[in-house]
């Protein structure tokens, strides 16, 4: 009872700091059950989709030609397989051009099948059944929607070697296995008459083995196949050869990571920065209590005179941070929860499908539990300082602050005297400060992080240090063009601007040690991208990307085998080099290479990188005119190559700018109440000696303003050194192992500008008070 | 005839306590004078400290004005209040009151840079001089926890006076003193006065009491006793002691 009566004390008496921590774990709570739930229910209807298109643990395009009837027994007769489904399809190996987008991503079109959902007109739910095709219609997966920014009712042409074929989007349907933005391949649906028709075609065609038609046949692991999706596939292509005979192949597992890639990147980033903003919480807690405590030395004391004990006083503390912290969790879980849609709904069309959300509430309360149980101990370790208080020195005279001679000891100039005075108040009081330091410091590290990362996707340098392959000009040729026949091309092209890299690559997935990896086939290996070693310059060598290197435990020198058909090679690793495809699971080798496992690098689309970019148009005019009867040649848009995703990096950025600011005005406002309150006396000798309440304010803020330009300096300087690695941690998902920092001065600056001109700002706001002082506090009646 | 430095008329001074007005000073008349070392006394609770701090400007009156150099003080504004007090008045406080992480004379030269009429040389130069004049000069870099409540005193009576004020205002500059150290502050406040410094005091301290040319008694927010005293000799203590005694003794106190 006597601790509920303090309790209730307490809570009346500091209700500004109850408050505070009340909005402090409401922002944490909201953000824990959005980033959690969102990313739970990503997970789930990911699964629902698979689990309701029946997709296969391994999917493999497989060339018609291969998937004889031997290749069909093989199958029949492996044990771990359960059993398979194939679907034919016609292969469009010339891309797919939409009325705002061309693109040459590799489309695999089969007529409609079960598993297959339809999403109504505005892309946010199924449809209850999917109306069947007319001839000249098509279903595309939501991922393309994305990708050839296209519309129901627009017209797309595919192309292929039999020619090219229209038709009219009638919708979007999910298609759960390639059907997010990020994958290469494309599974779209046409009428079976349109199918038979382009199938038809392309087998009477001169094809080769790019252009032809095939199965996508989905294997499905027996019930007593324990191997994961990946071993699996390993095993049965040993066993049956199906992937060698394959254009790719891809198991369920990578689909599913592939497909969610961007939903967890991002979101993990987010649910760090919200666990150390609970951490920050816990500072500014431990400081408000300590504080406190130093405020509340005499009451204590008599407290403890009339025979409270330490547990006691140090149980109502607890109680009174541990009830706000509740309050404000449960109103961020509530809150929260009719946002959980708007925020999947950022990712459903990167990911391809629609997110039927659900309050991950468990996994929200078992963080927040971990949350209290971190700041009950905390709690408890700061009001350890109870204990020491003794009754009767509290009573007689509190505990007045005593200060010692400072080493920082700036001199008291007339011409600067409000800053020179709030310079002096803080050196002499660093300590009450440093908690706000640390504040300052971490806000400002993620702003620079989320800085930098925002900064690189737009930055040309940025996204080739990290292995992404940014073109100026690129060119898409009429024809299969050869090596020779490229020399040319880039001949015009130096003669207009000086080239920086050439890319001009065969893509093709191709077997190492029995795991199918991407490989690229490059007619300009000395234009590779080395991190360690060399370049592929000889035929028997090949560059891996880290992330290969730790797949398959190889380093440089080790041999590797390679397949690609009815083709094997073997190889040593000359580097290891960095590359964006595939997310990072690619290697590379030359042209001679290629060769030797039946791999022409004869190119349709390449493109170069030039050492300045404004040449560009120069370069385009130039070649249009020399080469415009064999080749379409187009300049790249950056913005527009990594809209979505940029948008989704700056989506993060403002969030966690908006957080970050919130919170520095939340913390300013609880360390500056505590100052102000200790500073009172000092205020009104200020006051009475003719300081005016606006030259104390402005004190009362530069003291602020000095915290936060140490903590931003501290954030800044730890940013600089650490961001290039914690980022290349936290994106090895997205293939990025060599995160590449373009930091602009604006994006160093502006975070710890931010932060020290909010510290500046709240305090002064805060510091209002300040008026309400009269010297009346000084008074000895 | 004396000038009158500072004019009350009709100061009233209450508080709000639980919803019931409580009367401090009701209505008192008061003049003080240049050149004056005026004493206020007064039983403890007579609300002295009270109609010194809204002598000075420090608290605002309820009722009535304070007139300094023609205008009310009641009424200034803050930036008004603010200029009188680090030009024409000084503050001596009970209990010292030095800004703790400031140095003794760093407490001092700030209250100088504030009155932008001197030169911060020249308020250096005079705050080196009122250091020596009242023997902390050794201590003057010291902070104020790092010294006594005499030495404290002296460098709160040097930082009032810095500004070379009109009328200096002390409450209870002893109160929180012991004996060596009340003399030490008296004979320095003394010193000021015998220089010309005008100042008003409150005290309930005979010893202070007898250092005044006038004092007046408060009783009930009222004045209520007056007491004029030849200048102040040392040699004469015991027997303003007396005077001063039996004066009090009529008054009741």
């Amino acid at each position: 009872m006597e601790i509920l009566t303090l309790l209730k004390a307490n809570i009346r008496r500091r209700k500004g700091t109850f408050v505070s921590v009340v909005i402090l774990m409401f922002i944490i709570s909201m953000a824990l059950t959005l980033i959690l739930s969102v990313s739970k229910s990503c997970e789930a209807s990911l699964n629902a989709a698979h689990s309701y298109a029946k997709s296969g643990n391994v999917i493999a395009m497989v060339k018609g030609t291969a998937f004889t009837d031997e290749m069909r027994k093989k199958l029949d007769d492996e044990a771990i397989i359960d059993h398979y489904r194939a679907t034919p399809m016609a292969v469009i190996s010339y891309g797919v051009d939409a009325p705002k987008e061309k693109s040459d991503i590799s489309c695999f079109f089969s007529s409609i099948h079960d598993g297959i959902r339809l999403l109504n007109k505005n892309c946010t739910d199924y449809e209850d059944s999917i109306p069947p095709l007319s001839k000249g219609e098509i279903y595309m997966s939501y991922g393309t929607k994305g990708n050839l920014k296209c519309e129901i009712g627009d017209k797309i042409t595919a192309h292929t070697v039999s020619g090219d074929y229209d038709f009219i989007i009638k919708g979007f349907v999910t298609e759960p296995v390639f059907g997010c933005m990020n994958i290469g391949w494309k599974w779209q649906f046409i009428s079976q008459e349109d199918l038979d028709i382009i199938s038809a075609a392309n087998n009477a065609a001169k094809t080769d083995e790019k252009c032809s038609t095939g199965y996508v046949v989905e294997l499905y692991k027996s019930d007593d196949c324990k191997l994961s999706d990946g071993k699996f596939r390993r095993q049965v292509n040993l066993d049956t050869d199906i992937i060698a005979n394959s254009w790719g192949s891809l198991t369920k597992d990578m689909s599913m990571h592939y497909t969610n890639i961007y939903s967890d990147n991002t979101l993990g980033i987010m649910l760090i920065f919200i666990l150390i903003l609970a951490i920050v919480v816990l500072i500014v807690t431990g400081h408000s209590i300590s504080t406190g405590i130093e405020l509340d030395y005499t009451n204590l004391g008599i407290l403890k005179s009339q025979g409270f004990s330490s547990t006691k006083i140090r149980i109502s503390i607890s109680l009174q941070y541990f009830i706000a912290e509740v309050i404000g969790s449960i109103i961020g879980i509530v809150c929260a929860i009719p946002l959980i849609r708007v925020l999947a709904g950022v990712f459903d069309p990167i990911s391809g499908y629609i997110t039927e959300t659900h309050p991950a509430l468990g996994t929200v309360i078992l963080y927040l539990l971990c949350i209290f149980a971190a700041s009950v101990v905390f709690i408890l370790l700061i009001t350890h300082k109870v204990c020491r208080i003794s009754p009767i020195r509290a009573i007689s005279g509190g505990r007045n602050e005593v200060y010692f001679d400072s080493r920082i000891k700036a001199p008291i100039s007339s011409r600067f005297l409000s800053s020179t005075l709030a310079l002096r108040q803080f050196t002499f009081a660093r300590k009450r400060y440093v908690a706000s330091i640390i504040i300052a410091a971490i806000l400002v590290f993620f702003m620079l992080m989320v800085n930098a990362l925002s900064d690189s996707t737009s930055s040309k340098k940025a996204m080739e240090m990290m292995g992404a392959e940014i073109t100026d000009v690129n060119i898409k040729f009429n024809e299969k063009t050869d090596k020779a026949e490229i020399d040319k091309v880039l001949d015009i092209i130096e003669k207009k601007s000086e080239i920086n890299k050439r890319c001009f690559h065969y893509g093709v997935n191709i077997s190492l040690n029995g795991e199918e990896i991407f490989c690229s086939v490059n007619n300009y290996p000395e234009d590779t991208l080395v991190k360690k070693g060399r370049a592929p310059l000889y035929d028997n060598e090949i560059v891996i990307t880290e992330m290969v290197a730790d797949e398959l435990d190889l380093k440089i020198g080790d041999t590797i085998d390679a397949a690609r058909f009815d083709k094997h090679e073997q190889f040593i690793v000359s580097g290891i080099y960095v590359s964006l495809y595939d997310t990072g699971m690619a290697v590379s080798i030359n042209a001679d290479a290629g060769k030797k496992l039946g791999i022409e690098a004869k190119v349709t689309n390449g493109g170069v990188n030039l050492k300045n970019s404004e040449d560009a148009e120069k370069v385009r005019a130039a070649l249009e005119k020399e080469y415009g009867n064999k080749a379409e040649i187009t300049l790249t848009d950056p913005d527009d190559d990594l809209g979505l995703i940029n948008n989704a990096v700056r989506a993060m950025r403002i969030i966690i700018y908006a957080f970050s600011l919130f919170f520095a005005l939340i913390v300013v406002s609880m360390v500056s109440s505590k100052a102000f309150t200790q500073e009172k006396t000092d205020i009104g000798i200020f006051k009475s000696q003719g300081f005016t309440t606006g030259k104390l304010r402005l004190q009362f803020a530069i003291r602020f303003f000095i915290v936060s330009v140490i903590g931003a300096i501290l954030g800044t300087f730890t940013g600089t050194l650490l961001i290039n690695k914690v980022l290349s941690l936290l994106l090895r998902g997205i293939g990025i192992t060599n995160f590449y920092t373009s930091f602009t001065i604006t994006g160093i600056l502006m975070p710890a500008a931010a932060i020290c001109i909010c510290f500046f700002i709240f305090a002064l706001i805060v510091s209002r008070k300040i008026k309400k002082v009269g010297i009346r506090q000084l008074i000895t009646e | 005839m004396k000038n009158s430095i500072l004019t009350a008329r009709s100061l009233s001074k209450s508080f709000a306590h639980n919803g019931e007005q409580v009367h401090i000073l009701s209505g008192v008349d008061l003049d003080i004078y240049e050149g004056d070392f005026t004493v206020i006394m007064g039983a403890s609770g007579s609300g002295k400290s009270t109609m010194l701090y809204a002598l000075s400007g420090m608290d605002k009156a309820t009722a009535g004005s304070v007139i300094y150099d023609g205008k009310n003080i009641v009424i200034m504004s803050e930036k008004e209040l603010a200029r009188l007090r680090y030009s024409d008045f000084g503050f001596i406080f009970q209990q010292m009151h030095l800004v703790s992480n400031l140095s003794l004379y760093e407490n001092v030269v700030v209250s100088g840079y504030l009155n932008k009429k001197q030169s911060p040389a020249e308020v250096r130069e005079r705050a080196d001089a009122l250091f020596k004049r009242i023997g902390i000069d050794h201590i003057k870099t010291h902070l104020p926890s790092q010294v006594s409540g005499g030495e404290q005193q002296r460098c709160a009576i040097a930082r009032a006076v810095i500004n070379q004020p009109k009328l200096l205002f002390a409450d209870e500059p002893t109160g929180a003193l012991n004996r060596k150290n009340t003399t030490e502050v008296l004979d320095l406040l003394t010193g000021l006065n015998q220089n010309g410094q005008s100042i008003l005091m409150v005290t309930h301290d005979i010893r202070a009491a007898v250092r005044a040319s006038r004092l007046l008694y408060l009783s009930d927010g009222n004045i209520i006793g007056e007491l004029t005293l030849s200048p102040y000799e040392h040699s004469a203590e015991k027997s303003r002691e007396t005077q001063v005694n039996a004066w009090l003794s009529s008054l009741e106190w």
